[in-house]
C-alpha cells in the first residue's frame, strides 16, 4: 500500500490529506489547522499528528507535495504545484464530471475552467482586494457578532432582499452596521451579505464561461447561504463537497501519488 | 558597489550635471561600476548625453511623450526628454516611491496612471529639468494629454498637442503631416536651426536605418529563441526615445550583430515554453520574472518589438511619420492589437499570452479582458497580469505569482 500526503499552505488556514492507493485511490483523513505566522511548521505539525493518529511512520509515505501560498516557503518537500491546478485536481476526484470549479479561500477567490479530461484550460483569480473572499465573511460575521457557521441558517429563514452595495470590504462594514443601526433584522443583512460574496464570484465565473457541473471548493463553500445565493445567481446546481476545505489539499495529494506514477514509468 | 541614487538630492545631481568637463569621468566611472558590453555603452552614452544636453545652461528643453516621433526633434539638435522613460527609469533607481508621493497633491486620484503621476512627482522634486516646449500626441495614450499639460502649467513650457485622426484618409494625412511640419517649421525658427530640412533628412536616414535593423532582430527572433524578452522591455529607453539618432541605429545594429552571432554559434535559451507579452512591464526591482525562468518559461517576443510601420520617404518625410502615428498598432484598438498578437503567436510559436495590465492605463486595461477573451476563442492561453509599472505598492507580489504560475501549469 502506497500513502501520500497533499499539503495546503492557504493565507487563513492550513489543510493537510492523507491519500492512500490500495488498488485505487482512496482518501484517507483530512487536517487543518491556522497558519498563523509560520506555515511550514503548522504544516509538519499536522503531518505529525495525522501519521500519529493513522499509526504510520513518515517513511510509508511515499510523496509530499505542498500548494497554497505558503508552498513556496515548505522545507519538507520540494515537489509544488499551484493551488489552482490542486482545485481541479480534487475537484475533479470527487466530482468526475466537473467542467466548472468556483474556488472561494480565505484572501483569494478563483474560477477555474476544465476540459473534458480535467486539465485546467483557464482560469481567473479576484482583483487587488479581498471583496467576495473568506475574509470579507469574517469582517463582516464580526460586525454583526454572528458565528459564520450560523450564516447559512440565518440565510435561509431571511425573507426579505437587502443589498449591500459596497463592494470594499471596509465599507462594506460601515454600510452592514449602519443597516444594524436602522434596525434591519440581521437575518436579511446576512443574505445580501451572501448575495454580495455570491456576485464577486459570479462575475469571476462568467469569465471563464460556466459549464456543468459546477463544483464549489475552499471554505466559504461551507456556508450554505453563499451556495443557495451563487445557485440562485447560476440558475443551476451546484455540487459542494462534504468537506470543501480541503480539496486543494486533496488535489496536492493526487499530484504526489502521479510523481510516484511518473517515476515508475521511468524506472520501468 | 551599492550606490543608492535615490538617497542623492536632485539638487547635487543638478550641480553635477552641468558640469560638462565631469562628463568624461563620469562615463568612465560608470563603465568601471556596470562593465558594459558595447551595446550597454551605447544606453550609457544615450543617457549622458541626454542628461549633459539638456542640463547645460542655455540649453532648450523638449519634453515629449513616448508617441511623439523623436526624429524631428534630433534633426532640429535638440535631445527630447521622454517623461514616460524617465518614469520608468526613475522606478529602476528607487525613486519612484517618493516622487509617486510628491505628486499626490497634484494628481490626487490612484486611478490616474501612475507613470504619469510618477513623472508630475519627479519634475517637482527636481528630477526633471524644466521644459521650453511640450509635446505630447493624444493618441494612443491618454493620460499624456493631461500629464503634460500640468507640467506647462506648473513648471512651465509651451504646450503643443499633436491631434492623431483616427483613420488613414488622404486628407487625414495631410492634416497631420501639415500640422508636424508646422511644428517642425515654428521649433526651426524658435531655436534658429540653419539647414533644419537637410537635418532632417538624416535623421529620418538614421531612423530607417534603425528601423531595418529592427526587423532584422525580429527575424532572428523567430528562428530561435536568442534573447529573453523582458531585456528588450528594459529597452524602452531605445525603442521609445533614439529613433532619428546614431544612439539608436548603433543600439540596434549592435544588437543585431550580437543576435546573429549568437544564432550562427548555435546558441539557444533552454526555452520550454514560450511567452508573447503585451504592454510594458514593471520597472521597479522584482523578481516576477524569475518565475518564469524556474520554469524555462521566455518572452520570445513583446508588443512594443513590433516594426508595424513601413519605411519612412525621404521626399516626404512629413506623410511619412503621419502615415505611421495613424496606423500605431500597438497599445492601440482591441482589433490591432488582436491582429498584432495573432500574427506573433504564428510567427514565434508563441505556447500563452501575457497581457500586463497598467492600472490606469484607460486604452490598454479597458479592452485587456477582451482582447483575453478573442484570443482564449482563437485557441491561445492567456492571462491578466494586474500590476504596476512603477509603483511596487500597486504590484500583489503572492498572487501575481500564483497566476503566473498556475498559468503555465495550463499551458504545460
Amino acid at each position: 500500500m502506497s500513502y501520500f500526503i497533499g499539503v495546503d499552505i492557504g493565507s487563513v488556514a492550513t489543510k493537510v490529506v492523507l491519500i492512500k492507493n490500495e488498488s485505487n485511490l482512496q482518501y484517507v483523513v483530512g487536517k487543518i489547522s491556522p497558519t498563523g505566522t509560520n506555515g511550514n511548521s503548522v504544516a509538519q505539525e499536522l503531518i505529525h499528528d495525522l501519521l500519529k493518529e493513522q499509526n504510520l511512520e513518515i517513511k510509508k509515505i511515499e510523496n509530499i507535495l505542498a500548494t497554497g501560498y505558503g508552498r513556496i516557503s515548505v522545507s519538507f518537500t520540494k515537489f509544488t504545484k499551484t493551488e489552482i491546478s490542486c482545485h481541479a485536481k480534487g475537484a475533479r476526484f470527487i466530482f468526475p464530471n466537473t467542467k466548472t470549479i468556483i474556488d472561494i479561500g480565505g484572501q483569494d477567490s478563483k474560477a477555474i475552467k476544465l476540459g473534458s479530461n480535467g486539465n485546467v484550460l483557464d482560469f481567473v483569480m479576484n482583483d487587488k482586494c479581498a471583496a467576495g473572499t473568506g475574509r470579507f465573511l469574517e469582517v463582516m460575521s464580526h460586525a454583526l457578532q454572528v458565528n459564520l457557521s450560523e450564516f447559512g441558517n440565518y440565510h435561509i429563514e431571511s425573507k426579505k432582499d437587502i443589498e449591500i452595495s459596497n463592494i470594499c470590504t471596509v465599507f462594506a462594514e460601515s454600510e452592514v452596521i449602519s443597516l444594524l443601526s436602522e434596525g434591519v433584522d440581521k437575518k436579511d443583512i446576512i443574505k445580501g451579505i451572501n448575495y454580495s460574496v455570491a456576485k464577486r464570484a459570479l462575475t469571476l465565473l462568467k469569465r471563464v464561461n460556466v459549464e456543468e457541473e459546477v463544483t464549489m471548493t475552499g471554505g466559504v463553500a461551507k456556508n450554505r447561504g453563499v451556495v443557495f445565493a451563487l445557485e440562485d445567481l447560476l440558475k443551476l446546481k451546484i455540487n459542494i463537497p462534504k468537506t470543501p476545505e480541503f480539496i486543494g489539499a486533496l488535489g496536492a495529494a493526487l499530484f504526489a501519488a502521479e510523481l510516484k506514477e511518473e517515476r515508475n514509468g521511468r524506472d520501468s | 558597489m551599492n550606490f543608492d541614487i535615490s538617497k542623492v538630492k536632485p539638487v547635487y545631481l543638478k550641480k553635477i550635471f552641468s558640469k560638462k568637463y565631469l562628463y568624461p569621468l563620469i562615463y568612465q566611472v560608470l563603465l568601471q561600476i556596470l562593465r558594459p558590453d558595447e551595446i550597454g555603452k551605447v544606453s550609457i552614452k544615450f543617457s549622458l548625453d541626454l542628461i549633459k544636453k539638456n542640463f547645460s545652461k542655455n540649453s532648450k528643453v523638449i519634453m515629449v511623450n513616448v508617441f511623439t516621433p523623436t526624429e524631428i526633434f534630433f534633426a532640429l539638435n535638440t535631445f527630447p526628454i521622454l517623461p514616460e522613460v524617465a518614469s520608468a527609469v526613475s522606478a529602476n533607481f528607487s525613486i519612484s516611491d517618493s516622487a509617486l508621493f510628491e505628486s499626490d497633491d497634484i494628481l490626487f486620484s490612484k486611478d490616474s496612471c501612475s507613470v504619469h503621476r510618477n513623472l508630475i512627482g519627479l519634475i517637482k522634486m527636481g528630477f526633471l529639468p524644466t521644459p521650453n516646449y511640450v509635446f505630447t500626441t493624444d493618441k494612443p495614450c491618454h493620460s499624456a494629454v493631461h500629464s503634460f499639460y500640468l507640467i506647462s502649467k506648473f513648471y512651465g513650457g509651451e504646450y503643443f498637442i499633436i491631434d492623431i485622426p483616427e483613420e488613414e484618409t488622404e486628407e487625414n494625412l495631410i492634416y497631420l503631416s501639415k500640422k508636424l511640419e508646422d511644428t517642425f517649421i515654428f521649433l526651426s525658427k524658435e531655436l534658429k536651426i540653419k539647414n533644419p530640412y537637410k537635418n532632417l533628412l538624416n535623421a529620418i536616414n538614421l531612423s530607417n536605418e534603425t528601423r531595418k535593423y529592427m526587423i532584422e532582430i525580429n527575424e532572428l527572433r523567430k528562428k530561435k529563441v536568442l534573447i529573453d524578452g523582458r531585456k528588450f522591455l528594459g529597452y524602452l529607453g531605445m525603442t521609445f526615445s533614439a529613433f532619428g539618432s546614431t544612439y539608436g541605429r548603433d543600439f540596434f545594429r549592435l544588437l543585431r550583430d550580437n543576435l546573429k552571432k549568437l544564432y550562427e554559434e548555435g546558441f539557444e535559451l533552454p526555452v520550454k515554453r514560450k511567452l508573447y507579452w503585451l504592454h510594458l512591464g514593471p520597472y521597479f526591482k522584482t523578481d516576477f520574472f524569475d518565475y518564469l525562468y524556474k520554469k524555462d518559461a521566455y518572452i520570445v517576443f513583446e508588443e512594443t518589438s513590433n516594426v508595424y510601420w513601413e519605411e519612412f520617404d525621404l521626399k516626404d518625410p512629413f506623410k511619412s511619420v503621419a502615415k505611421k502615428l495613424i496606423n500605431y498598432k500597438i497599445f492601440s484598438n482591441l482589433e490591432e492589437r488582436y491582429k498584432t498578437t495573432i500574427k506573433a503567436i504564428n510567427d514565434y510559436k508563441v505556447d500563452g499570452v501575457i497581457i500586463f495590465n497598467q492600472w490606469g492605463c484607460r486604452q490598454g486595461a479597458g479592452s485587456s479582458y477582451l482582447l483575453r477573451k478573442k484570443l482564449i476563442d482563437y485557441g491561445i492561453p492567456c492571462i491578466i497580469i494586474d500590476g504596476d509599472l512603477v509603483d511596487e505598492s500597486n504590484f500583489p507580489k503572492e498572487q501575481n505569482r500564483t497566476r503566473v504560475e498556475g498559468f503555465l501549469e495550463v499551458i504545460e
